[in-house]
């Protein structure tokens, strides 16, 4: 379906779908109030219509109805101090005989059950119980179809284990979880053309160097192999003492030491970046220091698996800021804009870096740190598929809202879902875009006595 | 229909290659291509998404710094904030009423100038024709480390939290499990998606705490909500004499002889009941506390007597380690499948019984995940 | 006819599932037994609070297993390795691997006591 018809530009009432698209926007603000024309069954037909495109329009129909039930839940909060001083007989007592008075409600002056609880809003909460709208619902995907191709494609897990089917119902308490990843590339900008095409060439290059490397490595391997053959030399082999059974290690800690693995790994890509830059090629001292980092990167990488994580982690960490003490100003990163460190000589600064930290003072040491976990959090990486450093996409705070049914923590990527939407005075829990009107037709409709 | 070919009115008499005239007749930049480039032509709708995009959409292309971004906060025709409309209204109002003040609030009016108003509930309205949702505020990152530390570290119970900072004990739960998935992270170094928590926190209206103030805290959300069942949907006459005592619980049982009353159904029972013994009965400082301690230990007598079961139950079953796995014997009646083996509490897979698990209509994708 | 203990293997593709059933020897393997003694559920779980080793579910009638076994029952292999690692039967392979110290205890009265009974024919 070609994005001009799924979002209707020329339909005078305009198709509302889940997504944080512009079109879908400029459609929500020219959404007209629901005229009240023609007989019911085609007011009832029209609803139907318009509130499906938005709720479920990746579902069949055959499958909403199924779904469809006419019981709507919802929820009256109780004050407890009422609840204490009262029985219930105030309501009962005396009706009839003069004693009807209005009962008093807590401490609100106006009575709360003036409020109505709207129902009907309550239509399309089976839908929301479904995980991919779920995960649109976290602000984990920019549209419910991004969503489902998540959930299809593997990214998706429930309670730790794989889902793939965004059709899963989410039970309360159920706990989901979105690849980092693809939720950064869901709801980061775009690309340009430009961006693309050099991510592309970063790729392709890496693929090549990737396949040479393993081509030279087994031709090494090969050649070793036969030099062994030829000399025969079995016996010494088996009078070399065996090495060590490596240590178990905990789960999690190889996990740590993948990740440091991967830190390095980044480290050594930006370092390369810096020092392949033809546009503004770095001094030669600036190499040489650069050199040695890069040097040093591979002594910690190569002794990645015996060292305490700890450790690892601390030598990381003093790269980290010599390479951002070198390039202050974009650290991880776009190599054009290192012009400002430029002012000093830069064997002052490989001095101040072989001196360490004690010179610095401590407001110099937080802006050090903070630019450390900066770039690391939000580096500059332009093998991956969204605009980097990550900044959220356009139009999408006029959608941005969670839930009272959902709890969500944007840090790791994962929600729990609580419990089912209800529905309470004055308020709907179920995000809809139509009115109370709207959607009772819409209820009216499903109910199957047309 | 062929499609329409549109040609400049004048072509310009230079040599000018396919690529080139395609590209001025808004067709594709294939050269090959004859199919027109249906985004690029500009139509009637097209002309007026993009005006209201370059008007009024312009507010909603970046997050508003401090504030919600909702399309019900704004006024459609002049794309401004209503808040910041009525706040001009208001000053102009005041102006015209007193023109001696204009002196004084000079320098004022070009700090208020640049500050937006605060936001109301009528601001979170991010449908304007559904006035029946709001965007709800959502806990703070301080919030969220608060209850963390509250039933993690101090070792208060869900329902205590729960009641003390008004939050819903099932969010209580969730946010406790969501931050020892993200400590967890912390300790591995997993890198964690920070600035898209930042962006997004930033537009969500959010519920405030301050650690120096944990007693000032707002509520969050009403944490008695009574669920409305499906048997009190009706409306029933139900005759009885004038001189009875009809309480919550009678109303109960006419609508369903085993609904429960409304003090049974909420999730905190325990603080009807202190409030009464507080205000209603009068009880004091003491005999309130005794009676706490008597409910406390009879909550902990049921908890133990259910988990003495448990481990009975679990001390049945027997446990033999064959190196690679471990084998659990539990303990069964055969006699519970009844004379003719076909009785519902019997075990293993049933014999004489079709099972319509992979027939055509039944759901396949699993109904609960462990 | 010898009346045996056996495994009647009933689940789905790749998700076996074993009545334990006392039968007939002839009969087809699933039909409809003199006795269901129990399950087994061959597909290991991992266990609840994520430490220890993954489990096998096994739920068994032992008071009826001892009973026909008394009676001549003849357990199949796979029958024999379930019942003797609970504890009714002397382990008929790599029998000195099998008794773990904590079930070795349980393990040899009743065993010796099954084996008196007719069983040691397949012994």
């Amino acid at each position: 379906m070609s994005r001009k018809r799924f979002h209707g530009l020329k339909r005078i009432i305009p198709r509302i779908r889940m997504t944080w698209n512009k079109y879908n926007l400029y459609n929500l603000s020219r959404l007209p109030s629901p005229n009240p024309k023609g007989t019911y069954f085609q007011q009832k037909w029209k609803a139907k219509a318009a509130t499906r495109g938005y709720h479920g329009e990746q579902i069949r129909e055959k499958q909403w109805q199924r779904m469809f039930t006419s019981r709507l839940n919802a929820v009256v909060p109780m004050d407890h101090r009422y609840l204490g001083e009262n029985d219930g007989s105030e309501l009962a007592a005396g009706r009839g005989s003069g004693l009807d008075r209005k009962p008093d409600w807590g401490d609100d002056k106006k009575p709360k059950s003036k409020l109505q609880t709207p129902y009907m809003h309550m239509t399309y909460a089976p839908t929301e119980r479904r995980l991919d709208v779920a995960i649109f619902r976290s602000l984990f995907a920019s549209s419910a179809r991004q969503a489902r191709q998540f959930v299809t494609h593997g990214h998706v897990t429930v309670n730790g284990k794989k889902m793939p089917y965004p059709g899963y119902l989410l039970n309360p308490g159920d706990m989901f979880h979105v690849e980092p990843e693809s939720v950064l590339f869901a709801t980061g900008q775009t690309k340009d053309k430009e961006q693309v095409k050099t991510g592309r060439e970063l790729k392709r290059a890496r693929r090549v160097a990737n396949t040479r490397r393993a081509e030279r490595r087994t031709a090494k391997r090969e050649k070793a192999l036969q030099a062994i053959a030829n000399k025969k030399v079995a016996a010494e082999l088996a009078a070399e003492p065996t090495p060590k059974a490596p240590r178990p290690v905990m789960v999690d800690e190889t996990e740590a030491r993948k990740q440091r693995k991967a830190d390095l790994q980044e480290l050594v890509k930006q370092v390369k970046a810096i020092l392949e830059n033809k546009k503004a090629p770095p001094a030669a001292k600036r190499k040489q220091d650069l050199r040695e980092i890069n040097r040093e990167i591979k002594g910690t990488m190569s002794v990645l698996n015996r060292k305490p994580v700890s450790e690892i982690e601390g030598s990381i960490d003093v790269l980290t800021s010599r390479l951002t003490h070198l390039y202050p100003s974009n650290p991880f990163a776009r190599i054009g804009k290192n012009a400002k460190s430029k002012s000093k000589p830069a064997s002052e600064i490989a001095k101040e870096t072989q001196s360490s930290t004690p010179e610095y003072t401590a407001e110099e040491k937080q802006k050090m740190r903070e630019a450390v976990v900066t770039s690391r959090e939000n580096p500059v990486d332009e093998s991956k598929p969204y605009a980097t450093p990550w900044t959220p996409r356009p139009y999408m705070s006029a959608f941005a809202f969670i839930p009272r049914y959902l709890e969500v923590n944007h840090k790791i990527c994962s929600a729990v879902y609580l419990r089912h939407p209800v529905a309470r005075p004055g308020l709907a829990e179920v995000p809809t875009p139509f009115s109370a009107e709207q959607m009772q037709l819409a209820f009216n409709w499903y109910l199957r006595r047309r | 229909m062929p499609p329409s070919l549109r040609l400049p009115s004048v072509l310009s008499s230079t040599p000018c290659g396919a690529h080139q005239l395609c590209r001025s007749t808004g067709q594709s930049s294939r050269p090959f291509s004859t199919t027109l480039r249906h985004d690029h032509r500009v139509t009637r709708a097209r002309r007026g998404l993009f005006r209201w995009l370059s008007l009024q959409g312009e507010n909603f292309r970046n997050p508003l710094s401090g504030s919600t971004n909702y399309l019900g906060a704004y006024d459609n025709r002049s794309g401004v904030l209503r808040r910041v409309q009525e706040a001009e209204l208001r000053n102009t109002l005041e102006r015209q009423n007193g023109e001696a003040k204009p002196e004084k609030t000079g320098e004022q009016s070009a700090e208020e100038k640049s500050k937006i108003p605060p936001e109301e509930p009528r601001d979170r309205v991010p449908f304007p024709q559904n006035k029946s949702f709001l965007s709800q505020a959502v806990l703070s990152e301080e919030l969220r480390e608060e209850i963390w530390s509250r039933v993690m570290k101090e070792g208060q119970s869900v329902r205590e939290v729960s009641v003390t900072l008004r939050v819903e004990m099932s969010r209580v739960g969730a946010v406790v499990r969501l931050k020892e998935v993200e400590k967890e992270w912390k300790r591995i170094g997993k890198p964690l998606a920070r600035p898209y928590a930042q962006a997004v926190m930033s537009m969500l209206p959010q519920t405030p705490f301050d650690p120096s103030k944990p007693d000032a805290h707002g509520s969050h959300e009403s944490i008695n909500d009574l669920p409305v069942h499906a048997s009190t949907g009706q409306q029933i006459f139900h005759p009885t004499s004038e001189s009875r005592h009809f309480t919550r619980l009678d109303a109960a049982k006419v609508f369903n002889k085993r609904l429960l009353p409304a003090d049974d159904r909420i999730p905190h029972p325990e603080l009807v009941i202190q409030h009464r013994e507080r205000v209603i009965d009068g009880l004091t400082v003491e005999e309130r506390k005794e009676r706490a301690e008597l409910r406390a230990a009879e909550a902990e007598e049921k908890r133990e007597r259910i988990a003495a079961k448990q481990a009975a139950a679990e001390a049945r079953v027997k446990k033999i380690d064959s190196g690679r796995w471990e084998f659990r014997f539990t303990p069964i009646n055969a006699d519970d499948a009844g004379k003719d083996g076909r009785g519902h509490r019997g075990i293993g897979w049933r014999y004489g019984v079709p099972l319509y698990d992979r027939s055509r209509g039944q759901i396949k994708i699993p109904k609960s995940v462990g | 006819m010898v009346v045996k203990i056996r495994l009647a293997r009933f689940g789905r593709r790749k998700a076996p599932f074993y009545n334990i059933v006392v039968a007939q020897a002839r009969t087809a393997r699933n039909s409809k037994p003199i006795e269901v003694l129990g399950t087994y559920d061959p597909i290991p779980k991992p266990p609840a609070d994520g430490e220890g080793k993954p489990f096998k579910d096994i739920r068994l009638d032992t008071a009826r297993a001892k009973y026909w076994l008394g009676v001549g029952a003849q357990p199949s292999d796979p029958a024999w390795r379930l019942l003797s690692m609970a504890g009714l039967l002397i382990p008929k392979y790599r029998p000195s691997a099998t008794p773990t110290p904590a079930t070795a205890a349980s393990i040899i009265p009743e065993a010796s006591v099954s084996a008196d009974k007719g069983v040691n024919a397949v012994v």
